[in-house]
């Protein structure tokens, strides 16, 4: 069954992905990024004056000779980097066929691989109107356990995504990593979703699942439009004045996610549902790298 | 408005019943389709935006609605025919003489119907186009006056009134009529003298002797139909035979003469074998009158006599109708000596001549006992000696089914003791007339290639048999002689188109058949005109109410167009 979902060639595909944080990362543990912190890495970073109490064997003897003063050499200490999927797992992301459900449990296995492979620390939590109990990964080896717990996992509930991430953002108050794996269609619009993303001191990484039927909706006449998770309907006549405010109404929408995006430095990975998603994911992994 | 095409009752209920049935099916034609979304965010705010234009396309469905309920009320009004009449116009008190006499059985020369159809017709029309505070009364003259709608009854019920007419056998009485519809106007309290419509096919002048001659003070507007006539034709022919002779019978002609003036109509009867005159008559006939001639004593020896009208001075006439005469030769009966006397009597009551057992060709002949060998070609008359025994005492009853015994009573006969008839041959050729306790007493038998023979039992001649009493066994022996003999007797049919040899008849297959018709049987003959004067009709209210078209063709139009207009709003409705 992983197999219909996470087929042999996608696994070997995630396996080759990295995350790499560009930025000094504050962490509590030794990991493979770039830390804030000088610690007892390998590479050297900086000279700083000695202090009583500190360790001795850090004195740079050579620059003692010629300056007469004692000053420590400081070097980079590897952090580990805590990655947060959020996965929309609401009851909308199993509509379709095929459901959107399906990319996005191959994006987060994807983001889980990746962050795996640099030894950091994953948890995939899927979440609808609020946080549903996680998914741990917490090494490459246990790829395989991820990707069965993640075939098996159901959909169900309505989406609230800004209590989500509100609820996240309280819980979580170490900034690592997150990422948002959703349509962000949220009943109460996308204003604040982002409001409270902005709110967030994590990393951000946004997949935004999208397919042709959001921007080029195929439907005409008199209509009774059902929403799927709440049952509320909306009678409308379509028109090609009509289309044109939906057109304008969903450009807006991509563009307010869009823009939030890039004041945040976040990437922003559009995947398509109905094409496959590994292709895709090389917009942000470039060379199998996404440098944060 | 007023409805005289149905009631208003009816008028209301149609509409409510389509405007309900519209309603249905408009709501079902815009109930829209339900689609599972992922999410409704963005319609709705393309919704939103675009709120002017949903309300005005929501007032363009119910107005699509409006417009499929006016259509379907104004098909509904032009099916009952409504009238709009100023309500200034003052009333009016208008009578209505419809007539229905003789004279409009004549058939117009092209159409072959009555033209009391047209004049039906354009009574209707007048009806139609009266006002609504206008009073009607119709006097129906067929042929003498009576009143079929009166000035208080609805509109509506005046059609109904109208159809059943059918004209008369007589000339119209037109001075009562227009006495009596004088009398309706006199009775109202109104200063208007009111208005008498005359639906007739006399000429003007002759309606102007007839108001003189009523004293009506009306204004009397003649409504003519039909072409103006001027000959005389027949009416019906018929055969009737002598009550005491049967075989011999006399014509009955009746012609009629559809001039202005009194006249003489000649009405002759000739045989065509042997060209012998059985009828010359001239009869003198009033205007618009009917005449009947009667011949002399005929043979019905099954001949074909031709009957004619013949031109006379002033009364041009060359009808003709070919009449075949029913076939009933004389009958005679050789009469056995030893017959029981009941049936000697019971024969002699019958047409036939008896006569001593003397054979003559082609007699029927009576016995005493059945013969052993019958003649082939001479049906008889015999009584059976012979079978099981019966007691005596038994009521007698007719056979179901038979003809010969069809409506007789024999209420409270009884039979004597004696043999009971038993079939021998044949049971499709075996049929009884009389039967006592169960058993057959008399029965004709007609076996194929033997004569028929009436079978009489012995019990039925018994000193304690009373049945030979009854006035319905003479009556029931001479059914069977005369059907033994041959007679032709089954009534004859005239088919609904008379054969004339008139060339203005259209009819081909009325040409070549030989007609026959039925005493008392009305025959209209198609009168050609031939008076090449005709009077103007004087038009009254009748006629169209003019213009291009009518009110009911309008409503129709009109109708029709806002379902056009309906179905290109609801083709367009994707387009806004």
């Amino acid at each position: 069954m992983t197999a219909a979902l996470f087929p042999e060639p996608f696994v070997r595909g995630i396996q080759r992905l990295r995350i790499v944080a560009r930025h000094r990362i504050t962490g509590d543990h030794r990991g493979e990024h770039a830390s804030q912190r000088a610690g007892a890495g390998m590479d050297f970073r900086d000279y700083r004056a000695y202090s009583p109490g500190d360790d001795l064997r850090r004195v740079d003897w050579n620059v003692y000779r010629r300056t007469r003063r004692l000053m420590l050499r400081l070097y980079d200490e590897p952090q580990r980097l805590g990655v947060y999927v959020l996965l929309d797992v609401s009851a909308s992301m199993d509509l379709e066929s095929p459901p959107r459900v399906h990319a996005a449990k191959q994006v987060a296995a994807a983001m889980a691989a990746a962050a795996a492979h640099q030894h950091d620390p994953v948890l995939v939590v899927p979440f609808s109107n609020e946080l549903h109990p996680p998914l741990q990964l917490r090494m490459a080896a246990s790829l395989p356990r991820l990707l069965a717990e993640l075939e098996a996992l159901g959909t169900g509930g309505p989406t609230d995504l800004g209590a989500v991430v509100r609820g996240f953002a309280r819980a979580r108050r170490r900034p690592d990593l997150l990422i948002l794996v959703s349509d962000f269609f949220d009943p109460g619009g996308i204003d604040p979703v982002l409001h409270h993303l902005a709110s967030v001191r994590h990393r951000l990484i946004l997949a935004q699942l999208t397919r042709r039927s959001d921007r080029a909706p195929a439907l005409e006449g008199d209509l009774r439009l059902i929403d799927c998770e709440d049952g509320s309907a909306l009678r409308v006549s379509i028109s090609p004045r009509m289309r044109r405010h939906y057109d304008a109404a969903y450009a807006g929408f991509c563009a307010k996610l869009q823009r939030f995006a890039v004041r945040r430095g976040a990437p922003l990975v559009r995947i398509d549902t109905d094409v496959p998603v590994l292709p895709q994911l090389d917009s942000v992994f470039h060379g199998g790298v996404l440098r944060l | 408005m007023i409805f005289t095409g149905i009631s208003s009752l009816a008028v209301i209920g149609s509409l409510a019943v389509f405007g309900g049935i519209l309603a249905v099916l408009h709501l079902l034609r815009t109930r829209p389709r339900p689609v599972l979304m992922v999410t409704t965010l963005f319609w709705e705010e393309a919704r939103s935006a675009t709120r002017a234009r949903t309300l005005l396309h929501q007032f363009q469905q119910r107005a699509v609605l409006l417009l499929l309920l006016a259509a379907a009320a104004l098909m509904v009004f032009s099916t009952s025919q409504p009238v709009v009449q100023s309500a200034t116009q003052p009333a009016r008190y208008v009578v209505l003489v419809l007539d229905a006499g003789l004279s409009m059985q004549a058939a117009a020369a092209d159409a072959g119907k009555p033209r009391f159809d047209e004049a039906r017709s354009a009574a209707e029309e007048v009806i139609a186009t009266l006002g609504r505070r206008d009073r009607l009364a119709v006097v129906a003259v067929d042929p003498t006056p009576r009143v079929i709608h009166r000035f208080d009854q609805p509109r509506a019920v005046a059609f109904r009134q109208l159809r059943p007419l059918r004209p008369a056998s007589q000339p119209a009485d037109a001075t009562a009529a227009l006495r009596l519809a004088d009398s309706l106007l006199a009775d109202r309290a109104s200063d208007d003298p009111g208005r008498i419509l005359w639906v007739t096919d006399r000429r003007t002048t002759d309606v102007e002797d007839h108001r003189i001659a009523a004293g009506t003070p009306a204004r009397l507007i003649p409504i003519q139909v039909g072409e103006s006539l001027s000959n005389a034709a027949l009416l019906a022919v018929s055969f009737r035979p002598d009550e005491a002779a049967p075989s011999r019978g006399r014509l009955h002609v009746r012609a009629g003469w559809w001039g202005e003036t009194t006249a003489t109509v000649r009405m002759v009867a000739t045989a065509e074998t042997s060209g012998a005159v059985v009828l010359d008559q001239e009869v003198a006939v009033s205007a618009s009158g009917a005449v009947d001639a009667v011949s002399a004593p005929i043979p019905a020896d099954g001949s074909v006599v031709e009957v004619r009208v013949r031109e006379t001075e002033g009364v041009p006439g060359d009808n003709a109708v070919r009449l075949r005469l029913p076939n009933r030769p004389p009958i005679v009966i050789a009469a056995d000596p030893a017959l029981p006397a009941a049936l000697r009597l019971a024969l002699a009551a019958t047409p036939a001549r008896v006569v001593p057992p003397t054979d003559p060709a082609g007699a029927l002949r009576a016995v005493s006992t059945v013969p052993a060998q019958p003649s082939p070609d001479r049906p008889v008359i015999a009584v059976n000696q012979e079978g099981a025994q019966m007691e005596a005492g038994y009521q007698v009853k007719g056979a179901v089914g038979a003809a010969a015994v069809d409506g007789l009573d024999f209420e409270g006969a009884v039979c004597g003791a004696g043999p009971a008839i038993e079939r021998s041959g044949d049971a499709s050729a075996f049929q009884p007339l009389l039967t006592a306790g169960g058993r057959v007493v008399a029965a004709l038998d007609t076996p194929r290639g033997q004569p028929p023979t009436l079978l009489l039992s012995a019990a039925l001649f018994e000193r304690a048999s009373t049945v030979v009493n009854q006035p319905a066994f003479a009556l029931m022996i001479s059914r069977v002689v005369r059907r033994l003999a041959g007679w032709d007797e089954t009534p004859v049919s005239l088919p609904a188109r008379r054969a004339v040899t008139d060339p203005a008849w259209s009819h081909a297959l009325a040409q070549v058949s030989p007609i026959i018709t039925v005493p008392g049987d009305r025959v209209t003959s198609d009168l050609r005109a031939i008076d090449a004067e005709r009077g103007e009709p004087i038009s009254g209210a009748a006629g169209s109410a003019g213009g291009f078209l009518t009110l009911y063709q309008t409503l129709i139009v009109l109708a029709l167009a806002l379902v056009v207009l309906d179905a290109y709003l609801h083709a367009r409705r994707g387009m806004v």
